[in-house]
């Protein structure tokens, strides 16, 4: 596994720079998170490190399988949640059994084992995300995005969700890009934030946490430490 | 009785409502001009109708409309569906098959018709006049719906390399059904409508529009009404069917 790296990048569309002289990079089995105001660009910089958009400069060490947790959930309408999962599992997995066997088992982390069989019109929106997330984790892949992916969840299912996406960063030592607006989401679970801001936004600040992720409290003196400093960028605006 | 409940029966019943008012407007108004090859009376259609079905006749012209009806359905569905997911997947077909939709939906209908029984036989006009109809008509809808999918779930599929073949069968085909089984039930009566339209300037054999202009000519207006009658039961049966087959294929969508 490689680290990624993107410099000077730039993306516009149709003539608006929402970008540029970007530079990131993602260590590699390590959690980043992307913090930025709404409409800076942090779902276009995901789109460019998925190949789902094209931009300027160099992205460098995109893996081969990338799982995505998108901001809007692109549940397929036509096929069950089960459906859904296998619909990405198929041409990586080929035997059927062993695809329902792990469906089922990251069905039951998120909680949403009996809806195995229902249609996403069937589901809240917090549930629908949680099949979202199932299918970015059941995924074997490198590199996980996740775009804002604990949004309109409550508390018990965040604490339960979280829990479970670290233990299976520890176990399988993926890399991790996190967009959040939250936070506490940020230094709890990240080992870098990079703050994105500006018109064309790019980097202008950037944390590292070295802490044990599993046992992190807001309590922490580090942790603490630099909820405040990024809550003063942020109040100062951006 | 509550007044949901009322409510529950009107409009259950309200259709059939309009059609008993039709006919008693249509049985005052054959009262009214009292000349049988003008407005014959309902009832008298109705009794043509029923003379009809005893007839080996009638049933070889629905058998050859409804057979003629089929295939050029067919020919128009397939052609626009193959057609519209390749020009869809690749532009540049769209842009040179955009004259040809353009054109074939502007020409006037009795033009086509009296062209093709200038170059073809009366058996197989009906099925040319139908296609250069229908299949534009198709391949537009069939075009706007995949067009209009959700290009989220597009970009979902694309990142997670799913094999093309899954994403036209699981994906492209099941999302635009909807959108399709609507375009070919109000596509099936103009189908219909279009090669009767055709059989009776053909004079095809073995066809109710033949049949239709018969009757014209010997100045029976009651037995042009009573094969109307069996027309519009023909379309609304073929309607009929294409909304269960909808109702059964795209159950996962909330009603
Ligand atoms: N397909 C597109 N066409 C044109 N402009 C776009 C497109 N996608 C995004 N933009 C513009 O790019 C900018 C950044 O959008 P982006 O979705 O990346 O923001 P974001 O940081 O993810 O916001 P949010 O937190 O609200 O999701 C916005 O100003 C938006 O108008
Ligand atoms: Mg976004």
């Amino acid at each position: 596994m490689k680290d990624i790296v993107l410099k000077n990048v730039k993306k516009s569309y149709q003539g608006n720079t929402v970008i540029e002289n970007f530079d990131m990079m993602l260590e590699a089995g390590k959690i980043t998170c992307l913090l930025g105001v709404s409409g800076v660009g942090k779902s276009t910089v995901l789109n460019i490190i998925g190949g789902l958009t094209t931009a300027e400069g160099s992205v460098a060490g995109i893996p081969e399988s990338i799982s995505y947790v998108f901001q809007e959930t692109n549940l397929a309408p036509n096929l069950t949640v089960s459906g859904n999962l296998d619909f990405v599992l198929r041409a990586k997995i080929k035997s059927k059994e062993e695809r329902g066997k792990m469906i089922a088992e990251v069905l039951e982390a998120v909680g949403l084992i009996e809806y195995a069989d229902s249609y996403p019109c069937q589901l809240s929106i917090g549930m629908a995300q949680r099949i979202s997330m199932a299918r970015a984790f059941a995924y074997p892949s490198e590199l996980i995005l996740m775009d804002e992916p604990f949004r309109g969840l409550d508390i018990a299912n965040k604490s339960k969700l979280i829990d479970y996406f670290l233990a299976l960063w520890q176990k399988k030592g993926k890399t991790v890009l996190l967009v959040t607006h939250n936070i506490d989401e940020a230094v709890l679970l990240s080992d870098r934030i990079f703050m994105l801001s500006g018109k064309p936004a790019k980097i202008t600040a950037q944390f590292n946490l070295s802490s044990d992720k599993t046992c992190r409290k807001l309590s922490d003196q580090d942790i603490s430490e630099v909820f405040a400093k990024i809550y003063d960028t942020f109040a100062v605006g951006i | 009785m509550t007044k949901d409940k009322a409510k529950k029966i009107l409009i259950r019943f309200s259709p059939l409502l309009t059609v008993a008012l039709f006919l008693v407007l249509w049985y005052v108004a054959a009262l009214a001009v009292n000349a049988e090859i003008i407005i014959p009376k309902p009832s008298l259609v109705f009794s043509d109708l029923i003379k009809l079905f005893t007839k080996a006749q009638f049933w070889t012209a629905i058998g050859g409309t409804l057979s003629r009806t089929f295939i050029s359905f067919a020919i128009s569905f397939g052609l626009a569906l193959l057609l519209s997911v390749a020009g869809f997947l690749f532009h540049p077909l769209h842009r040179a098959l955009s004259p040809l939709v353009t054109i074939s939906r502007a020409i006037p209908t009795m033009s086509i018709i009296l062209l093709s029984i200038i170059w073809l036989t009366s058996q197989t006009s009906p099925l040319l006049i139908a296609c250069l109809i229908i299949f534009p008509i198709f391949y537009a809808d069939f075009y706007s719906a995949l067009h209009n999918l959700d290009s989220g779930l597009i970009d979902m599929a694309k990142l997670y390399k799913v094999k093309t073949g899954d994403i036209i069968t699981r994906l492209y085909i099941p999302n635009i059904l909807p959108s399709v089984l609507d375009s070919v039930r109000s596509g099936i009566s103009l189908n219909v409508k279009i090669v009767i339209a055709a059989e009776v300037l053909a004079q095809t054999r073995q066809s109710m529009g033949n049949l239709m202009q018969v009757s014209r000519v010997m100045l029976d207006t009651a037995m042009l009404l009573a094969w109307t009658v069996a027309a519009i039961a023909l379309s609304y049966c073929l309607e009929l069917l294409v909304g269960l087959i909808k109702k059964y294929v795209v159950r996962w969508r909330r009603v």
